[in-house]
């Protein structure tokens, strides 16, 4: 598992990756250090093990259930959080090389669109000031006439007028708040949008304005993406190439036709089979319902560590597999005991991280 | 309601695009329309004007002793009387005010220069420098405020400026653990991780971002602490050690007054007042400073007259809607009518329409799922429905509503915690606040269980522990002994769904009851409501906006826009042939409906509208790709009508079908 794991992916263009993240993880409550000597906190591994690469002007989506270290895999390639292992490399710069500052002066690049504009946007601030804001951290536009030029521009791009400057967050509605929290990632001039959860707490019927946005400025402004999101069906949309996360690993990762399209991961199956939009015609079809929830990352089950709710280990141990009984049922016995390697698909595109991804799978029939 | 504050909170604001002629001015104008910035302006004013002319106006001179004139009562020649020594408590009052004032303002000042900067520095930094920081105020706590600012002046020795700097010192404690708190809350928001994100340095959060934000707490604490400062400063004034006597100060001149209080108590009743007007003054500018800094507390200005406060109170508690016709009843009922409801928000600005005219049914054993946006009035409907709308925010102003064959509308409140209780079970969208934190699952189920009925001990427990096992809660008796923070956000809404069932309601109200769960657990719960609706019979009214949960777990469905059903009928006919635009929108827009990777969207144009600003006509008319300025909508609210075995309110409805 710790041997270094190059993704199949374009290996030719690797110069143009603008985002490479090499077996990156990050473990939270390990050797605290208190006022009275250390405390023996028990170790939450968030993020394992995650590799992927994003090229430049592509979209890539990170998929996963709360729990499964999204958030914090995002805020990584940020670099508001430093990995325990591993390396994240922007551009051609290893974060790990920059110091606070440095680092500060790299979220030019890097900004980071959170998910409840409400909440992300500073109360007492206009919406100009929280623009302009962004301007003067990073020392852009000094220039009074040359400052506004730029706020107006943006404001225009994310389809608001120069009437909404002067408002504050509560004045707006929720779309208007999330344009305004995309105008500020934008304003200067980044290479790459964090998006999380971009448009999850929105009106439905508005999530589909910010999605077009958002597809509308990745064109004009050759931006690259990292979406995080629970929703296959906005990543088979918006994104290029995905990884589903499950307890801080990539459990299928590769090209979004063919994660989405054709997924080899159990879990990644049962996302895909949710996402789907159902005809009420054929709705008595049962969906794969998984049971079970995410166990806590403090305790992450051995072997694969999805073999608790995994209904092909099941399946496959019904089917006469060599299997071992858990207190989660009869499970295969490599499930339980081996972790598993990545496999890749036939076409080399992507790989999931399944014991049986290539196996005919007995649980179809049954 | 923060809804209705949302939908007040919208309209345009002009004011502050105008040209500023002078900050200085611009302040003083917004402190002064407020009357609590005006009262607290102009006392400030006049006391601060007192500390400065004070001496120049005392009529007699403070410090002649007069001991054939003691403890003498007001009059013509003595306005406020004449303390134990026979000195005019007027003029002390008067000369006493500058020292009085310093004392107050340069104590606060001093704790806060010290203290908030400790308190944030402790909140940003954590770790060690919190702890150790946290410590030395907690020791600095134990000590009783007086014994510590004797401390201080017996080491500085005793002046007025000694005095400030020890009463000063003894509030460091309060302002660095309130700032620390309210830092800490602050840096937790959203916004804060934001500005991080964005590059921001450590200063400049801050400064920008923490400061503004904790100052109104501040501000507040420190007009508090201006009063118990002068308090602490008297203290030290009657032990010899403050502003030294014979010189006057109002702390002072009030511990002097304690021995006199029962023999002549209008000593102690001058210095007092002045002193309480003064913490007030401060308090009230204070207070209207906050809310100029703070935007987000002008919109909670909406204040109702008292007049206008009573008239709502009788319209709340007077019986609805006499014109309308009883409900239907009898056993053949359906387990929810509704007919014509209308409902309203009380507002400052008076009655806003939510819901303009619903009808609906459910019959046992049926599910209905209301699908809207934020601010269709859905969530409005299904408390009103459950008898849990709020009579002080809601006013019912028409129409009827039936649980059971019983109306649910107009009763007593005796009568309507009864309905509610034998019939209506609920499931709300955050399960881990319905639940109580410090009371064992068991007991809440327990409380839910016994409610009405007379039943032992033992089978309530039984009762408990069969409601688990229904809600596929495994090893029931153990879990009754666990408490909410034991269990997942899953498991808790299995136990919110297990107490909503504990008296076999006819009809379940689940308002977005999976919403705040992950994607595979939100299936569960819905099987799960599925399997309970078979084996009991009961109807369920589903709340969502998700349409794509609506078409696996539901049976009717009624879309709501702008407080009306615009589209309402069995799944299978709604969803796969919407007559609506704006249903078809919805189905439409969903990533997945069909359009290819890469191609836009087909998005709504807008924005839902907001509740008492409809346009005329259509609702919907606005954003609807249908409607193209055609004359027909504008001229009046569609009516619903039968089409295509559905109920939908377009005129246009029939070309959908062709």
């Amino acid at each position: 598992m710790n041997a270094p794991f190059r993704l199949p992916l374009t290996p030719d263009a690797a110069s143009d990756d603008v985002v490479i993240v090499q077996n990156v993880s990050r473990h939270f409550g390990s050797s605290r250090t208190g006022l009275f000597g250390r405390r023996a906190a028990p170790v939450v591994r968030a993020v394992e093990d995650v590799s992927f690469r994003v090229p430049r002007g592509s979209c890539f989506a990170i998929v996963g259930e709360s729990g499964s270290g999204k958030s914090s895999l995002a805020r990584l390639v940020v670099g508001l959080l430093r990995p325990t292992s591993g390396e994240v490399t922007i551009g051609s710069v290893a974060l790990s090389s920059l110091d606070d500052a440095g680092l500060r002066g790299m979220r030019r690049k890097v900004q980071l669109v959170l998910q409840d504009p409400r909440a992300s946007l500073d109360p007492r601030m206009t919406v100009l000031d929280t623009l302009a804001e962004a301007l003067t951290v990073h020392s852009l536009h000094r220039d009074r006439q040359a400052r506004r030029e730029r706020i107006d521009a943006v404001i225009g791009m994310v389809g608001l007028s120069q009437a909404h400057l002067t408002r504050y967050p509560h004045e707006l509605s929720g779309g208007q708040r999330q344009r305004v929290a995309i105008a500020r990632a934008i304003v200067c001039e980044p290479e790459i949008l964090v998006l999380d959860e971009p448009v999850s707490a929105l009106d439905v019927s508005v999530q589909a304005q910010i999605i077009n946005l958002l597809a509308d400025l990745q064109a004009r402004l050759a931006l690259t993406y990292i979406v995080i999101t629970h929703d296959l069906a906005l990543v088979a949309h918006m994104a290029d190439a995905v990884g589903v996360m499950y307890l801080g690993r990539f459990v299928e990762q590769g090209d979004v036709g063919d994660v989405c399209g054709a997924p080899r991961h159990p879990y990644t199956q049962s996302l895909m089979a949710i996402a789907a939009q159902v005809s009420p015609l054929d709705r008595d079809r049962p969906a794969t319902v998984l049971e079970g929830s995410i166990p806590s990352p403090l305790a992450i089950p051995s072997g694969c560590s999805f073999h608790t709710r995994c209904p092909r280990a099941r399946a496959l141990a019904a089917a006469g597999v060599e299997a071992v009984d858990t207190a989660d049922g009869r499970l295969a016995r490599l499930c339980v005991e081996a972790a598993p390697l990545p496999h890749p698909a036939p076409g080399g595109r992507s790989t999931a991280k399944c014991h049986f991804a290539d196996q005919s799978l007995p649980d179809q029939s049954s | 309601m923060s809804l209705a504050q949302d939908m007040a909170a919208v309209p345009e604001r002009a004011e502050s695009t105008t040209a500023k002629p002078n900050p200085a001015w611009t302040l003083l104008r917004r402190i002064l329309v407020q009357p609590k910035g005006a009262v607290g302006l102009t006392l400030v004013v006049l006391y601060l004007v007192l500390a400065v002319i004070g001496p120049a106006l005392a009529p007699q001179d403070a410090f002649r002793q007069n001991f054939a004139q003691t403890l003498r009562p007001p009059s013509a020649a003595h306005w406020f009387g004449t303390d134990q020594l026979g000195r005019d408590v007027f003029s002390r009052i008067l000369i006493g005010a500058r020292a009085t004032l310093g004392i107050g303002v340069g104590g606060v000042t001093v704790a806060f220069l010290i203290g908030v900067p400790l308190g944030i520095l402790a909140a940003w930094r954590r770790g060690w420098i919190e702890a150790v920081l946290m410590r030395a105020i907690d020791v600095m706590l134990s000590f009783p405020d007086i014994v510590f600012a004797l401390a201080v002046v017996a080491i500085l020795g005793a002046n007025t400026q000694n005095v400030i700097i020890a009463v000063g010192v003894v509030s460091i404690p309060v302002f660095a653990r309130t700032a620390r708190a309210v830092t800490l809350s602050v840096l937790a928001e959203p916004y804060i991780e934001g500005s991080v994100a964005l590059g921001a340095s450590p200063a400049r959060v801050i400064m920008r971002h923490v400061l503004p934000n904790i100052s109104g707490t501040l501000l507040t604490l420190s007009t508090l602490l201006f009063a118990s400062t002068l308090l602490s400063a008297s203290g030290l004034g009657f032990l010899g050690l403050g502003t030294q006597p014979p010189f006057p100060e109002w702390g002072t001149m009030l511990g002097d007054s304690r021995s006199y209080i029962r023999s002549h108590p209008y000593l102690a009743t001058f210095p007092g007042l002045f002193l309480a007007v003064s913490a007030l003054a401060f308090n009230l500018l204070g207070d209207a400073l906050r809310t100029i800094y703070d935007p987000t507390s002008r919109r909670a200005a909406r204040r109702l007259p008292m007049l206008n406060f009573l008239r709502r109170r009788t319209a709340a508690s007077a019986p609805p809607a006499a014109g309308l016709a009883a409900a239907p009843a009898g056993p053949d009922a359906p387990v929810v009518a509704v007919e014509g409801l209308h409902l309203a928000f009380r507002t400052g600005e008076g009655l806003l329409e939510v819901v303009r005219g619903v009808d609906l049914t459910i019959c046992a054993g049926r599910t209905l799922a209301i699908v809207g946006e934020s601010g269709s009035g859905k969530s409005t409907l299904l408390r009103a429905i459950g008898t849990l709308a709020n009579p002080q925010e809601v006013a019912i102003t028409a129409g009827t509503v039936a649980i059971g064959g019983e109306p649910a509308l107009g009763l007593p409140a005796a009568a309507v915690r009864d309905l509610r209780r034998r019939k209506i079970g609920i499931v709300f969208q955050d399960a881990a606040s319905a639940l109580n934190p410090v009371l064992t699952v068991g007991a809440q189920l327990a409380e839910a269980v016994r409610a009405g009925s007379r039943l032992g001990p033992q089978a309530v427990r039984q009762r408990c522990i069969a409601l688990l096992r229904d809600v596929n809660i495994a090893d029931p008796e153990r879990r009754l002994e666990m408490y909410p923070h034991q269990f997942s956000g899953g498991m808790k809404q299995r136990i919110v769904i297990a107490i909503a069932l504990a008296q076999n309601p006819e009809l379940l109200l689940a308002d977005e009851p999976t919403s705040a769960l992950d994607v595979t657990i939100q299936q569960q719960i819905l099987v799960l409501l599925r399997e309970i609706q078979r084996k009991r019979g009961m109807a369920i009214l589903l709340v969502t906006h998700d349409l794509n949960l609506v078409a696996r777990f539901a049976d009717d469905v009624a879309v709501m826009y702008a407080g009306r059903l615009v589209e309402s009928g069995a799944i299978a006919t709604v969803l796969e042939q919407p007559l609506h635009p704006y249903t078809q929108a919805l189905r439409a827009s969903a990533p997945g409906a069909g359009e290819g990777r890469g191609q836009p969207l087909r998005s709504i144009p807008g924005e839902p509208p907001l509740v008492g600003q409809l346009p005329s006509g259509c609702a919907f008319r606005p954003r609807c790709p249908r409607s193209a300025n055609r004359a027909e909508c504008a001229a009046q609210e569609p009516p619903e009508r039968m089409v295509a075995s559905r109920q939908v309110a377009c005129v246009f409805a029939e070309e959908a079908l062709s």
